[in-house]
């Protein structure tokens, strides 16, 4: 109260210093401005059309000169300037103003008190009164006011609809948004740009990302390995450990089209147009019943969905790559959002480029530096996207997409035989997923909309591969063809209350082909596989309590088997400061990837996609329980989570042993336990967090001796650190680093490393995963600096290095038998990245 | 009196004017203006000033397009104007001085949401926002 009294004295004040009495009739200003020429004798000079229909009261002839101006420069939206004694100019340039508002909700007009008011690209911000109301002075005039309140939906004002002279303080009525139940709990969780809803998941928002140590680009599935449970044991988003998952059990959506490849450069960069993606939703457990698959994780892209009818778009270049965005309106409901990335590294090399190379291609034939022939490689990506918009009227909206992601690899050799003739041979890989969707959004009333969502996702990888040494050619193909639709009907109870049904229905191909040209053989495996699914799941949200419970009903038509798998989220508020969060899923998956060193893609992509079959090959199920505690004080936010987590169904190649179980066929389980620490603290120019993961992973496979041995990522402990700092309201540092343990693998037994079995020698490996690699240490840095080009163009410049220090890590270790000696095995290590500069520069309007 | 091309304005300071346009005759009380633009009679609003602006050594303008004013600043300071996207037929009220070149450019293009550069006899007129 004592704020509003002192303003609303300020505001009186402020008058009577401008007038000499009140209720003067208003006058036009071109009017005012020739009497106090006369007065001062000085000169205006104007653009006729920025004065002609204004008229304000007279200021107070009592006035100096200096009260005058600075009387008209408060109470019109125009910029009076002194050039010196005599000139004065009146212009629209560089002018601030101060601005007011009252803000309420619906219905009953009550004051809404915390609602959060942001001048957009400025750091200025306040938060109303309990009266509702705010202030903000020496705001730029063409600038966009966001207020916010959660539940409501936002509202924007250009800065002169709520000047505070002419408007009195305009009243502003938030309405209660629509939006799900599930809300953000933590609007900047590490950086600007990533938030954390109720539900446990995390929401990246690239437009407004910040900064994150490395990072050029708002790359979420590099983002999302800051979080705790969240690993590459191989340093590649290609192969992202949830929980001490594999990466086929992460489920990728893009725009409700399931993703079978995730990234360029065979694991290096996001294949998802970082650019583009609105938003994206990663969940680690207490998953909406909506989805399947994906058991130890769910990636949910979604890019811009609103019909915006402004022309827009950006274009941006890195060491890697260039890209380009544009959003096209055509008629007042339709618009077209398409995009556009490829490679510039077959144009010109680059520091970066050749690292990420080295990382790629160090432990396949491209690099392999047995062979003395002269070789030379050419590598390229792509990807575009085009999306249609078109809505029908307010309640029917209407969506299709289309997303491909493609990578290319020649590479040749060229070798003198002995009769001096010179041959070159050519091999070439390349991998692509091409996906088109379609929905249709209906609100039928105020409580019940549907949302019917089709879609075909086709993955192919198919290499040729010709064997300079035995002239033979071969080809190897995988490929996924994927038809799906779901129908969700919503139904809005009340305010509090959200209920869900659907249905799914998916129909699954793959097929895997080699064929040799001499001797000619083919070998081609097809199979097709049906499932269907209902969902039934309820939301509700009040006060301190918000809950999800779910259930869904799998059917695999093939195999006549029900699967029925509850779903559980909730949280409970115990204090203001204090939640509990409990967390619960069964889950399945049908397609999983097979790893295999042997039978590969030129080295360079060693798995492949199967179906499962329900004798060899198993559906995977996993069951995930998990119980944390959240704190949340003054922005400083803790949240420690235990969990529990059984994935039944794997198998051995799915899990690319390099131990005596590589060939063997056999399925078994794993169960990861653990115990997940996350400390945040942000503020108004730095955030600063760790994330610490303690976890055990152990493998069951009945069949093996020993039967329990340590996962391929059993990471027993691992930390993150970060923090970033606005040096400047458009310069951001930020610096980070990951300590974790290294990897197990299994060294061969001393003294007795190989095997014979017949003519060949295989190395013989002691008991599996007894040993670890080396602490895995690296740190990251980046640089962030955003300005104008011009009014309308914004321009940003990023600089980030990974791994700082050129710490050699080594990502994996196995052996092989040396071929000069077969009683020896030879230790091959991968390694990580070295110390790699990335920039980029990127332009939007 | 201002007589430039396709421009000419009588003012009336003392006494009164008579001024003949096509055969037509008008006569200015003090405080009153004629003005013909390409050939149009336009109306003026009455001015204050009790001198004529060129006693203060300066040139006034009241509701005058930017092409007239910009000319009239190539006159006076023996320069020549160039524009870059520049909408020159906005109209422009106000005074700039004769002592001073960049006080009288920024009087000019300062209200029209322009910025200017100098380069030797020649200076660019251009959009504010286009730096």
């Amino acid at each position: 109260m004592m704020l509003n009294k002192y303003f609303i004295c300020l505001l009186l004040c402020a008058g009577s210093i401008c007038y000499g009495q009140k209720n003067s009739k208003k006058r036009p200003l071109t009017d005012i401005i020739t009497s106090i020429e006369k007065q001062f004798d000085i000169k205006f000079s104007y653009s006729v059309e920025d004065v002609a229909s204004i008229s304000i009261e007279k200021p107070d002839t009592k006035l100096t000169l200096e009260e005058t101006i600075d009387c008209l420069n408060t109470k019109t939206l125009l910029n009076f300037k002194k050039l010196d004694n005599r000139y004065i100019t009146v212009s629209v340039i560089n002018k601030t103003i101060s601005v007011c508002g009252i803000v309420f909700s619906d219905e009953k007009k009550t004051p809404l008190f915390g609602a959060s008011v942001v001048v957009n690209d400025t750091q200025k911000t306040t938060i109303t009164n309990e009266t509702g109301t705010f202030n903000l002075q020496n705001v730029p005039i063409n600038a966009t006011i966001t207020i916010s309140y959660i539940g409501y939906e936002s509202r924007q004002f250009k800065a002169n609809q709520l000047f505070s002279e002419v408007n009195n303080c305009k009243e502003i009525v938030l309405s209660v948004s629509n939006e799900e139940l599930n809300q953000v709990l933590i609007p900047v969780f590490l950086t600007t740009g990533l938030q954390k809803r109720l539900d446990g998941s995390i929401v990246l928002n690239t437009k407004k990302f910040g900064i994150l140590p490395g990072l050029i680009d708002p790359d979420i599935l590099q983002s999302v390995q800051a979080l705790p449970g969240i690993e590459s044991t191989n340093e590649s988003i290609a192969n992202i450990n949830v929980r001490g998952g594999t990466n086929d059990q992460n489920l990728v959506i893009w725009d409700n089209i399931k993703m079978y490849h995730s990234g360029h450069f065979f694991g290096l960069i996001s294949a998802y147009n970082p650019n583009l993606t609105n938003k994206v939703i990663v969940s680690k457990n207490g998953t909406s019943a909506e989805y399947s698959d994906g058991v130890s994780s769910t990636i949910n892209m979604f890019t811009k969905d609103d019909v915006t009818n402004t022309f827009s778009g950006g274009a941006g270049i890195n060491l890697i790559s260039a890209d380009a965005f544009l959003e096209i309106p055509i008629v007042k409901n339709l618009e077209l959002h398409v995009s556009g990335r490829r490679s510039i590294t077959d144009l010109f090399n680059t520091p970066t480029f050749s690292n990420y190379f080295k990382r790629s291609f160090q432990d396949s034939e491209i690099n392999d530096d047995s062979h003395k022939n002269d070789t030379s490689s050419d590598f390229y990506f792509y990807d575009y996207t085009a999306k249609l918009l078109f809505d029908l009227n307010e309640k029917h909206q209407f969506r299709a997409n289309i997303i491909g992601i493609n990578n290319s690899l020649d590479y040749s050799e060229r070798f003198t035989t002995n009769s001096n003739k010179t041959e070159s041979k050519t091999s070439n890989l390349s991998q692509k997923n091409i996906g088109y969707g379609g929905d249709w959004k209906a609100q039928w009333n105020t409580k019940l909309s549907t949302n019917l969502i089709s879609y075909f996702s086709k993955y192919n990888i198919n290499a040729i591969d010709y064997r300079v040494e035995t002239d033979q050619r071969l080809t190897k193909a995988n490929e996924v063809l994927e038809t799906g639709a779901k129908l969700n009907a919503h139904y809005k109870a009340n305010n509090n209350l959200n209920f869900l049904i659907g249905y799914q229905f998916n129909e699954t191909g793959m097929l895997n082909q080699t064929t040799v040209s001499a001797p000619s053989y083919e070998h081609t495996k097809k199979d097709v596989l049906l499932n269907h699914a209902l969902f039934y799941e309820a939301e509700y949200n009040k006060n301190n309590t918000y809950l999800r419970v779910g259930v869904r009903f799998n059917y695999f038509q093939k195999f006549d088997k029900l699967l029925i798998e509850p779903r559980v989220n909730i949280r409970q508020k115990l204090s203001n400061t204090i939640a509990l969060k409990l967390e619960g899923e069964f889950k399945n998956q049908s397609a999983t990837q097979i790893v295999d060193f042997q039978d590969n893609f030129l080295g360079v992509e060693k798995r492949r996609w199967v179906l499962v079959n329900n004798k060899d090959i198993p559906i995977e199920t996993s069951k995930q329980g998990s119980l944390g505690v959240e704190f949340n004080q003054n922005k400083l936010n803790i949240d420690i989570t235990g969990f529990y987590k059984f994935v039944d169904g794997i198998t051995a190649s799915n899990q690319g042993f390099y131990n005596n179980f590589q060939f063997i066929n056999a399925h078994g389980s794993y169960t990861a336990k653990g115990l997940e620490f996350l400390a945040n603290k942000t503020a108004h120019k730095y955030s600063a967090w760790i994330s610490y993961t303690f976890s055990t992973n152990d493998y069951v496979f009945e069949t093996f001796t020993p039967s329990t041995f340590p996962n391929n990522v059993d990471i027993r402990h691992s930390v993150s650190l970060g923090f970033y700092y606005d040096i400047l309201e458009n310069l951001k540092v930020s610096v980070g680093g990951v300590w974790r343990n290294g990897q197990p693998y299994t060294k061969p037994i001393e003294g007795n490393e190989t095997v014979q079995n017949g003519n060949t020698s295989t190395v013989n490996y002691d008991t599996p995963n007894n040993k670890n690699l080396d602490n895995f240490i690296r740190l990251d840095v980046s640089l962030s600096y955003n300005f104008k080009l011009s009014q309308s163009i914004k321009a940003s410049f990023r600089a980030g290095v990974i791994n700082v220090t050129n710490q050699d890590n080594v990502i994996n270790r196995y052996y092989k038998v040396d071929p000069n000696n077969s009683n020896h095995a030879l230790q091959i290590d991968n390694k990580s990245l070295g110390l790699t500069p990335n920039v980029s520069f990127r332009v939007s309007f | 009196m201002k007589y430039r091309t396709n421009y000419f304005e009588v003012n009336c300071y003392h006494g009164l004017v008579s001024v003949t346009y096509k055969n037509e005759t008008v006569k200015l009380p003090p405080g009153k203006t004629f003005r013909v633009i390409n050939g149009t009679i336009e109306n003026v609003e009455d001015f204050n000033n009790l001198n004529p602006s060129w006693i203060q050594q300066e040139s006034s303008f009241n509701r005058i397009p930017l092409n007239q004013v910009i000319a009239e600043l190539e006159r006076q300071y023996d320069i020549k104007i160039k524009v870059e996207g520049v909408d020159t037929s906005k109209l422009f009220t106000g005074s700039f001085t004769h002592n001073n070149k960049n006080i009288a450019l920024q009087a000019v293009t300062i209200p029209l949401k322009l910025s200017y550069k100098i380069e030797g006899k020649t200076v660019i007129f251009y959009n504010y926002d286009a730096k």
